[in-house]
């Protein structure tokens, strides 16, 4: 059971990390086309980050 | 959400699953809005770029010191040269006298400052409708005072004289120039484009 476990800790967080980078990315597109400047990856998964936060308890 | 749409939610909130999934549909909508409104305050108070990296902190600060010492240097020619009361807004204002004081204050601490600073006494000299009659006069006459420049002309003069009145004959030729007036004129104001625009002051 504890490997079980550990296989679906790994799993989550590998799905965290994609669904962060995602989010991070399209957040820092849909800037970058509407401010027209670059923007930094550092504030983009911040940002990224508590947007993914906010959303798992809504979807919940 | 997901809950509230599939019954298993049975203390609280039950809807339809098409009205969860549309309430699900709007709250991921509006977090992403102010998740991009954001990032863009970030952008705008932050510019990236403009936040110095970690190594930054250990290294540039020879010329952070120089910087500095620029920055405390030009208020302090303009207080050395009585525009302290000015520059801290709590000088007061008796009349033509002490604007005229000023005036002149000011065209001394712009001539001090550097050639930068000179430039801008004939341009806010041409701004007739901004500036008052006494401040417009004085920053006429801003010029650098440069003692070997100011020299120069003077020697180019006696030099070009003594020349053409055949005082010493110089038979001299200087990339193919030969040594004359326009020569020497010329020499002399690529002296002045070199000072100011590899020195940017008047040392």
């Amino acid at each position: 059971m504890a490997g079980v476990d550990i296989v679906v800790i790994v799993l989550l967080s590998i799905a965290g990390m994609l669904f962060l980078t995602l989010q991070s990315g399209l957040a820092a597109t849909v800037v970058r086309r509407v401010v027209a400047v670059p923007i930094g990856w550092l504030s983009s998964i911040a940002v990224g980050f508590v947007m993914s936060a906010a959303m798992g308890p809504s979807v919940q | 959400m997901l809950r509230a749409g599939t019954d298993q939610n049975p203390n609280g909130l039950n809807v339809a699953r098409t009205v969860a999934m549309l309430f699900l549909i709007l709250a991921i909508g509006w977090i992403f809005a102010l998740g991009v409104a954001a990032l863009v305050y970030f952008e705008a108070a932050f510019p990236t770029g403009t936040l110095r990296s970690f190594s930054q902190i250990f290294t540039g600060w020879e010329a952070r010191r120089r910087r500095a010492r620029r920055y405390a240097f030009v208020p302090s020619i303009a207080v050395r040269h009585g525009l302290g009361a000015r520059l801290r807004g709590v000088g007061h204002d008796d009349g033509f006298a002490q604007d005229a004081k000023i005036a002149q204050a000011l065209r001394n601490a712009l001539n001090k400052a550097g050639v930068a600073f000179i430039k801008m006494g004939p341009m806010l000299s041409t701004g007739v409708d901004l500036l008052p009659g006494v401040y417009i006069r004085e920053l006429e006459y801003c010029k650098p005072k440069l003692p070997l420049l100011n020299r120069l002309p003077r020697l180019i003069n006696k030099i070009s004289e003594d020349l053409e009145q055949g005082r010493f004959s110089m038979n001299v030729r200087v990339l193919g120039h030969s040594l004359d007036r326009s020569f020497l004129t010329g020499l002399f104001q690529q002296l002045i484009v070199m000072l100011v625009f590899r020195n940017g002051t008047d040392d």
